[in-house]
This record gives C-alpha cells, sequence and structure tokens, in this order.
C-alpha cells in the first residue's frame, strides 16, 4: 500500500467499527424518534394503531404551561447547579494545588461522592432528608429553622436537588481542573514573579487563560448531563412534591411510561435534544475560538 | 365377538365411571399437567405485596407436583407497568404470567388471553375451584366485556385505623363518624410538648400518587361521583369542595406531619408504627405490618373501622385493590400458566398463604371466614362487612384512571400545603382531566361510558 | 514561587479542607453506618451514631436476592463495554486526530451529540432492536446498549489527548522506517497511557451505575446490581438497613479500584500534559 491511498482509507478503517457501533444502535433510536414524534401511538389502547399526525405532538407541547414550567424548570436547574459546580470545584482545585500534609489522604476522599452511583447518591439523600430521621433533618431543626422535610416542601425540594447534584459532580470539575493545573508550564509564573505580580494578578493573567480550555470542556460536560439528569431525581422525588422537581427528563418519563403517549414522548426528546445540540454548538465555538487564541 | 362387545361395555362402564368420579374426587393436578412437564414459566411479580415475597417460597410445591419449573422476576412498583407494556407492546414472549394491579387492569387488557375457555377445559379446570367463593367486586376488578382474565390473590381497601388508647386517654368513646369529626377529633388527638408535636392526630398521605385516592374516599362516602354518563368530571361542587377544605385545615394546621406531603401508604403506616399519630387513612393490609411487634410499637392497641361517611346512603364508597396473575396473549406457555394461577388460587393455597405467611389480604369468603384464619387479624371481619355493605367499588374502567389520579393529584397537593385555594384546585383539576379525556377522543358524538362506571348511590 | 505563609494562613486553609473532606464523604460513610443499624435504631430521631453494630441487614440483603450474581454481572458488562469503547474509540479518536478527513470536525460533533440524546428517549428504539436480535435479558445486549454511550466520550476524550500530543514525536519515528500503525502502537500508545487508564475509569463508573437500560433491557439473568437496589423501595417500606448494605457492596468496589488508580486520574487527565 502506497503512502497516498494510506493516507485516504486508512482513517476510514480506523473510524469504521466505531462508525458502525453507533450508526446501528446509536442513530437507529434517533430516527425512531424523530418518526415517532409525528405519529398518534398509545401503548395501552392498541387497538387505536399508530397514527400519523403531522406536528400534533410538537404543537400540544408549546401550548402546554405545564411543558414549559419545566423547561423553565430544567434551566434553572442546570444554570445553578453547574455554576456552583464549577465555582467550587475549580476553587477546590486550587486550594490543592500545592503541597500539604495530608494531600494523599484527602484527595481520593474528595473524590467519592463523583464514583458513587447515581441511584446510590438518590438513596443516600432521600434517607438524609427524610423528615422524620434524617440526618439533616435533626441538622436543620437544632439550627432551629422550622423547615423539617426538605424534600416534601415545594419551595425548598429544587434547592435540594440541586443541592445533591452539586454534591455529586463538584468533585469531576474538581479533578479535570486539578489534573491541569499540576500539568499548566512553570516558565509564565517565573516571568509574572519577576515582574512583581500579586495572587490575583496572576491568577487573572496567567492560571486563568491557560485553564479557560478545560473548564470549558468540564463545562460543557457538566451541562450536557445535568440538562438531562434523570436517576437521582427520580429516586428522591419522581419530580414531586406537585412537579417541583420536574424536569425535562422527568416528564419524558412521564409522558412515555406513565402515559404511554409514545408520540408525546418522543416530541420531548426531540426538542429536548435540538436543545442540548444549540447548547453545545455554542460552547464549541467559544472553546475553538479559545483555542485558536492559545494556539497564536 | 360377543367378547369383544363385552370387553367394550365393560370398557365404557369403567370409563363413565372414571370420569364421573375424577369429578367428584380431588382435582388430579399431577395428572392435568403431564403434558406440560418440564416447561418454565417466566413470572414477573410487583415487589412490595406480601403475597409476591410468598410466592417464589410456596411456588416450589407446585414445581414438586407438576414439574414444571418457576423463574421470577421481581419489580419495584413505581416501574411495573412501564416494563410490562414495553414487553407487550413489542410482543416479547418472555412473560408467562404478570402480575397485574387491577387499577391498572384496563390499561393491559388488549394484551391478555382470558380464561373462560380454560375454565370450561375439564381438561384443565378444576371443578372444585369455585368461582363465587371471591369477593364478586374484587373478581370483577379482573372481568372485561363479560371475559375473566384472572382471580385476585388480595383484597384491600381504605379503612380508618385508629389509636384505641389514645381514644380513651382523651375521652373520646368511638371513632368518628363524618369527615368533619375526623378533623375535631385529629385536633383533640394531636399533644404538643413544648413547642414541638409529640401526637398528630392524623396522617395525611400527600404523594402524588397517594393524595386523590384519600381524597375520593370520604368524597364518595358523601355521595359523590367523578364523572357524569359521558364521562365528564364533576367533582367541581360543594362536596368536594368540604372535603378538600378539611384535608387542607389537617395539613396547615399542623394535626398532620410536616412530611406527609412525602408520604403514600407505606411511609404514613411506618410514621404511624412508630406511635406518633392517633389516626390513618390506610389500606387494610397495612394492618398486617402494624400488628407485627417487631415492626410496631403500637400492636395489640389499634381499632379498624370504615373510614367515615357523610351521607349515610351512601354505597360504594371505597376503592378495592387487589393483585392478580394474568397471562398475556404473547406467552409460550399459556396452559402451564393457567394451571398454576388456578393452583395458586384454590381454596387449599390460599389458605395457606393467609394461615402460614400472615399476608393479610384474603380475598376468598371461605378464607377469612376459616377459624385458623379468622383471628389473626382484628379487621378480617371488615373485609367481609364491606363486601356485604357493597361498600367497595372499582375505579372507573378506562385506561387513562391513573392519568385522571395524576393530572387532579399535581393541584390537589398545591392545595394541600396552602399554595392555592381549594376551589381553584379543584376547578384546575376538573379543566386538566376534561382536556386530556378530550384529547383521547372520549366526547365524540356525546357517547355514554355507562358501562365503564363503576359504584353507584342509592 | 513558593511564599512563606503565616499560622493564621494554615489553619484557615486546613479547616477548609477539613470541612470539605466532612461535606463529601460524611454521606457515603453515613449509609455505611446505616448498614449496621438494626431497624429500630433507624426509626429515631436525632440519629443515632452510637449503636450496637449488627450484621443483620447484610445477611438479610444477601438472602433476599441473589446480589453475588447481580455483581458478577455488573462486572462482566462494565468490563465488557469498557474495553469494546477503548479500543474502537481510541482508534477512531487516532483517526480523527491525525488525519486531514473531509468533514473531521462533523464526523466528531455528530459522535458526540449521540452522547447528548437523552437515554430515557432511546428505550423503546433499543428495546425494540434488542429484541429483534434476541438480545433481551443477555449481559451482551447490555453491553452494547452501554457501547453506544461509552464511544463517544472515549472518542471525544481521547482526540482531545492525541491532539494534544506533538505530531513530530509520530513523524520522526516514520522518517526512521515505521509504519504509521507501528508508530501509533510504539511512539504514542504508551504515551497515552495514564490518559487511557483515566478514559476507562470514567466509562467503568459509568456502566457500573447505570440503571434505565439495565433495567428495562433485563429480566432474570443479566440483572445488575443498581436495579436490583432499586427493589429494596416498595411502596410497604423502604428497608433502609437493607438498602444501605446493598448500596455500600455496590460502591466499595468502584471506590476501591478508582483508590489504586487515582495517580492515573490526575496524570491522564493533565490534557496537554506532554508540551512542556
Amino acid at each position: 500500500m502506497d503512502a497516498v491511498t494510506e493516507e485516504r482509507y486508512l482513517p476510514w478503517g480506523l473510524l469504521a467499527p466505531a462508525l458502525i457501533i453507533i450508526l446501528l444502535i446509536g442513530v437507529f433510536p434517533l430516527f425512531y424518534n424523530l418518526f415517532l414524534s409525528m405519529h398518534f401511538w398509545n401503548l395501552t389502547r392498541p387497538e387505536l394503531g399508530m397514527r400519523f399526525i403531522w406536528f400534533k405532538n410538537y404543537t400540544s407541547l408549546f401550548t402546554s404551561s405545564l411543558f414549559w414550567e419545566a423547561f423553565l424548570r430544567t434551566f434553572v436547574f442546570t444554570i445553578v447547579a453547574v455554576g456552583l459546580e464549577m465555582c467550587l470545584g475549580f476553587g477546590l482545585a486550587l486550594l490543592f494545588n500545592r503541597d500539604f500534609k495530608g494531600k494523599s489522604i484527602v484527595f481520593p476522599i474528595i473524590l467519592i461522592p463523583m464514583i458513587t452511583t447515581p441511584i446510590v447518591v438518590g438513596l443516600i439523600w432521600r434517607y438524609m432528608f427524610n423528615g422524620e430521621f434524617g440526618f439533616v433533618s435533626w441538622i436543620l431543626q437544632v439550627v432551629g429553622t422550622d423547615v423539617h422535610a426538605v424534600l416534601s416542601n415545594p419551595a425548598t425540594a429544587l434547592p435540594a436537588v440541586i443541592f445533591v447534584d452539586v454534591w455529586h459532580w463538584t468533585p469531576f470539575v474538581f479533578l479535570l481542573s486539578l489534573a491541569r493545573l499540576g500539568a499548566l508550564p512553570r516558565s509564565p509564573y517565573e516571568a509574572a514573579e519577576i515582574d512583581g505580580a500579586s495572587t490575583w494578578q496572576i491568577f487573572k493573567w496567567v492560571t486563568f487563560p491557560m485553564m479557560k480550555s478545560v473548564l470549558l470542556v468540564a463545562l460543557l460536560l457538566r451541562t450536557m448531563d445535568a440538562f438531562k439528569i434523570f436517576d437521582e431525581i427520580f429516586i428522591m422525588t419522581q419530580g414531586g412534591p406537585g412537579d417541583a422537581t420536574e424536569v425535562l427528563s422527568l416528564e419524558i418519563y412521564r409522558q412515555t411510561f406513565r402515559y404511554f403517549n409514545m408520540g408525546k414522548g418522543s416530541a420531548l426528546a426531540i426538542v429536548m435534544l435540538i436543545v442540548i445540540i444549540i447548547i453545545s454548538r455554542i460552547y464549541l465555538k467559544i472553546f475553538q475560538k479559545e483555542e485558536a487564541v492559545v494556539q497564536q | 365377538m360377543r367378547k369383544l362387545s363385552r370387553i367394550l361395555l365393560f370398557g365404557l362402564i369403567l370409563g363413565i365411571v372414571f370420569i364421573f368420579s375424577s369429578n367428584l374426587m380431588a382435582f388430579d393436578l399431577a395428572g392435568a399437567s403431564k403434558p406440560y412437564k418440564g416447561q418454565t414459566l417466566t413470572l414477573s411479580l410487583m415487589a412490595g405485596y406480601k403475597v409476591n415475597e410468598v410466592i417464589p417460597q410456596i411456588g416450589k410445591e407446585f414445581t414438586k407436583i407438576t414439574g414444571i419449573e418457576l423463574k421470577y422476576e421481581s419489580i419495584p412498583y413505581s416501574e411495573t407497568l412501564e416494563k410490562h407494556m414495553i414487553a407487550l407492546s413489542t410482543g416479547s414472549r418472555t412473560y408467562d404470567l404478570l402480575n397485574i394491579d387491577n387499577l391498572w387492569f384496563p390499561q393491559y387488557v388488549s394484551y391478555l388471553r382470558p380464561l373462560d375457555d380454560y375454565m370450561k377445559n375439564p381438561k384443565l379446570a378444576d371443578p372444585n375451584f369455585d368461582v363465587k367463593d371471591f369477593v364478586p367486586e374484587v373478581l370483577q376488578g379482573y372481568q372485561w366485556e363479560g371475559k375473566t382474565y384472572s382471580f385476585p390473590e388480595g383484597y384491600f381497601f381504605p379503612v380508618l385505623i385508629y389509636r384505641k388508647d389514645l381514644f380513651e386517654k382523651h375521652g373520646l368513646t368511638g371513632p368518628p363518624k363524618t369527615y368533619q369529626e375526623f378533623y375535631e377529633y385529629a385536633k383533640k388527638l394531636t399533644e404538643k410538648e413544648g413547642g414541638t408535636t409529640v401526637v398528630y392526630g392524623a396522617t395525611e398521605q400527600g404523594q402524588r400518587t397517594g393524595i386523590f385516592d384519600e381524597l375520593c374516599t370520604p368524597y364518595w362516602g358523601k355521595g359523590g361521583q367523578l364523572f357524569d354518563k359521558k364521562l365528564k368530571p364533576i367533582f367541581d361542587n360543594q362536596d368536594m369542595l368540604n372535603v378538600l377544605t378539611i384535608y387542607q385545615k389537617i395539613y396547615t394546621e399542623g394535626l398532620a406531619p410536616a412530611g406527609s406531603t412525602d408520604f403514600e401508604l407505606g411511609e404514613a403506616a411506618a410514621f404511624f408504627a412508630q406511635g406518633k399519630a392517633a389516626m390513618m387513612w390506610n389500606w387494610s393490609m397495612m394492618g398486617a405490618d402494624l400488628e407485627d411487634p417487631s415492626k410496631s410499637k403500637v400492636a395489640g392497641k389499634l381499632g379498624y373501622t370504615m373510614f367515615p361517611k357523610d351521607n349515610p346512603k351512601a354505597v360504594h364508597y371505597v376503592r378495592e385493590a387487589s393483585t392478580g396473575l394474568c397471562i398475556p396473549k404473547t406467552a409460550t406457555n399459556k396452559e402451564a400458566a393457567f394451571l398454576f394461577v388456578q393452583w395458586l388460587n384454590s381454596k387449599g393455597t390460599l389458605l395457606k398463604v393467609e394461615a402460614e405467611y400472615k399476608t393479610g389480604h384474603p380475598s376468598r369468603y371461605s378464607v377469612m371466614r376459616d377459624p385458623k384464619v379468622a383471628k389473626l387479624f382484628p379487621y378480617f371481619p371488615l373485609l367481609e362487612k364491606a363486601a356485604k355493605d357493597n361498600a367497595v367499588r372499582l375505579v372507573p374502567k378506562i385506561v387513562e384512571w391513573s392519568q385522571v389520579d395524576d393530572i387532579s393529584a399535581v393541584y390537589f397537593q398545591k392545595c394541600m400545603i396552602g399554595k392555592m385555594s381549594p376551589k381553584d384546585a379543584i376547578k384546575e383539576a376538573v379543566k386538566g382531566v376534561e382536556r386530556m379525556l378530550d384529547d383521547k377522543g372520549y366526547y365524540f358524538e356525546g357517547k355514554e361510558y355507562s358501562d365503564l362506571l363503576t359504584g353507584r348511590y342509592n | 514561587m513558593v511564599k512563606e505563609h503565616g499560622t493564621f494562613y494554615w489553619v484557615i486553609f486546613y479547616l477548609v479542607i477539613i470541612a470539605a473532606v466532612i461535606f463529601f464523604l460524611y454521606p457515603v460513610v453515613y449509609l455505611f453506618m446505616t448498614s449496621f443499624k438494626s431497624r429500630l435504631d433507624i426509626y429515631v430521631m436525632p440519629p443515632k451514631f452510637f449503636f450496637v453494630p449488627t450484621l443483620q441487614a447484610w445477611v438479610d440483603a444477601f438472602t433476599k436476592k441473589p446480589l453475588f450474581h447481580y455483581f458478577f454481572n455488573s462486572a462482566v458488562v462494565s468490563f465488557g463495554t469498557t474495553i469494546i469503547s477503548l479500543v474502537f474509540g481510541t482508534l477512531a479518536a487516532y483517526a480523527l486526530a491525525r488525519f486531514r478527513i473531509k468533514g473531521s470536525k462533523d464526523i466528531s460533533f455528530f459522535i458526540l451529540s449521540i452522547r447528548m440524546f437523552p437515554p430515557i428517549a432511546a428505550a423503546i428504539p433499543i428495546f425494540l432492536w434488542m429484541k429483534q436480535l434476541e438480545l433481551i435479558d443477555t449481559r451482551f445486549g447490555l453491553i452494547c446498549a452501554y457501547t453506544v454511550f461509552n464511544l463517544p466520550f472515549v472518542v471525544w476524550m481521547m482526540r482531545e489527548f492525541i491532539i494534544a500530543i506533538p505530531q513530530e514525536l509520530e513523524e520522526a519515528a516514520m522518517v526512521d522506517g515505521l509504519t504509521r500503525m507501528q508508530a501509533f502502537r510504539r511512539i504514542l500508545l504508551p504515551l497515552l497511557r495514564p490518559s487511557l487508564v483515566a478514559v476507562a475509569i470514567f466509562c467503568v463508573i459509568f456502566s457500573w451505575s447505570e440503571f434505565l437500560f439495565s433495567f428495562l433491557l433485563t429480566q432474570t439473568e443479566a440483572k445488575t446490581m443498581p436495579v436490583s437496589i432499586s427493589e429494596f423501595i416498595t411502596w410497604r417500606e423502604v428497608t433502609w438497613e437493607q438498602v444501605s448494605a446493598a448500596g455500600t457492596a455496590l460502591i466499595i468496589p468502584v471506590l476501591v479500584f478508582s483508590f489504586f488508580v487515582q495517580k492515573y486520574l490526575v496524570r491522564g487527565l493533565s490534557f496537554g500534559a506532554v508540551k512542556e
């Protein structure tokens, strides 16, 4: 095989297995959902069959106030939770970016939540938040608030769920940031030191610009996952009380597996996918710009 | 030639005698199951019902007699419906028997195989099975357009469970008779020490899957109806307003624990078992756990009675619930599955389940009356009484029932915690239910649905 | 560079660190403790911190359900999907990072967008597929389903890592007479090892923890641990002590595993680490 043909065909050969798997098992659901989203199909009424109804599923979604509320709630959840995770995780990483006694013990401990199974995370906190014998409720009582069952109160349920997500995923941001911090080149720091820059100036002009790309990666991954959060909320509140913690993926669950409106559930999934794609497109644009700047 | 005819005659007589005697004698399960020996039945059971923990143990006996193997899958209650529906709608052949809550039965029915011809088939049917022995309302939960799809293993409905000792302490002589009285009792029974409440007057089940059921009991007890004949929701009325107002007051005035918004039957019972509440609306079979001293501090201190109804003439005012095993159309081993259902629900097996495993929800008259069983739990007489008085009813037999329940619950919950007035909550719930049923095409041509609605008001 | 800090600085520093440790560790310790409580010690307020430990919950949880079997399933599925995703994913990432392919960016984004798809929406179609191929309730079926979600992650991460390694190293080797694939194997792969381990850890964690697909695609044979844990929640009661025992059993292997490979996590995720 000569070099030119190799250049041309080898990459496709390398890509082939991954693409085939993704096309076979990954893309089919996508198109099937697109197909379903334009049909009426209720599993509990098989006698009605599958009927093509154009965009009726979408219009009925967009005219429902419950959908917009869930939509807004998902955004609030994602922005607040991911925002807190980024700040705390990056802050903690800055704190850890030095040698101190006990670092080798403390470091793996902080990673524990990230490694813990979402189902178990949901269970732990459902237990801790329990109004009758939960640890958090006890603390709240001791402190003297009159809030008991945090998850049962519509005013506190969403903040509580956000809190759990922050607990669960801050370590992820922390890990990514710390890994990059440790690998930053020394020379810019030495130069800044010679110029007599203050700690804050060093952070602002040296550390932060070099960290931007990894922070964006963390932000992108976290946003994508937070937007789809399901397991933890499903275990903790099932979207309740009322619809206080009903985010979009729970709404899909309700449409598909409670009401068995397959069409409407699929339409919701498509809408959600489009939103995620738009968000990540924006991120990637910023990301590529950053990379271009760094490379110059 | 004569010899031959004599032999034939003898054979004929013997045959007739054999058929008759086999009809009179106990059903020969081993014989009936011979063609199906070696088959494996896959059962999908809901976790949480006591009887479903018993089935895998008692099922070993069935295997011993018949040589039919049993395989079990256990699914959390809240996720049963989705898992079954996916399997059924995609034509999966894996399950031979599905454990179904009668609440959801209408959603399953187009995928299920009726049992009637099996019940008439002398090769399969047990002549001593005695269908009439089941509480009729409970059996109806598994009937659709004149066909029977299963037999119920359990039977339960909401009752009022109360602490006799606390009633005595506060000078209350008997259980409350109206819902208003229930509220007044709750007020009297709430005990405070300093700023904190040590005993709550009542519990409430405010979880999204629980609240509508709990509200329905006093509402039906006033003679209220949920739907008219055309299936339009009609509960936007004074009766529901009264019920919801009291329900809200019990919560906002602190007569029920703050965590009630997150309670369903299990959580409420666990709270009650700690001795922290005086009265509870809950399903009758919870008594099995409440009377177990290893799990409950209040065992032996409890009174059970029908939930108060405001209108003495109201019948059909508590919702009956049960579980049963049904055979999907797509099942591989249908006959063997039928034999198992029949064996499990026979008088002998159900009696054994109740007597040895104390499940607390007998569905056969003969079982609840059996002297061995009758003394197990103090609420068993209620089961028979409710059945005799026609007090139990089924939910409307529409596949959208869970949706009706779910839509209304969101608004009722908001009302419970005081975020919405009872009036608005009811209005929104009715509007939501009507819109949903309209979307499903129920109101075309003003059709009537009397056959789908159960329960009446005399 | 090293500045001298006063005692006060270190006191504050350690207080913050201790607070962070308590915050992140305590809930898991609490779960662990609960698994040794008896039922009566659980339903009390204030929560008991000193109690007579009992193994009852562990015995109950493991006798009630064939947890060892589910454990085995979880392990097989996790490692199976991780290996497949790593091999195919790294090859694809190499192609995307090192070759000029038309529409390379679109392909990467397309692969990534599969991961954005809400898994819950893929449930029905994947079930249909698996039923057609008779893969329901098999470990292989689960491996396939998880690979679809792991593969995009591997491709995407590995592409970043490979780009971060200067191409000159391989080019020099190729000038010395190695073929492209030899250069990939002998030069690039050893450099990528920490990153591969780090990505593998994430794959294992994801597959070990996955709930929804395992719940829908398995019945009795191939069921994994997370699904069996959710079964301890019934409407009658949540047997908290048994849930805690099963939950502890579920997370201990990944915790131990991650503890031993933690140094790879930092080294592997440091992106442009080799640039210097």
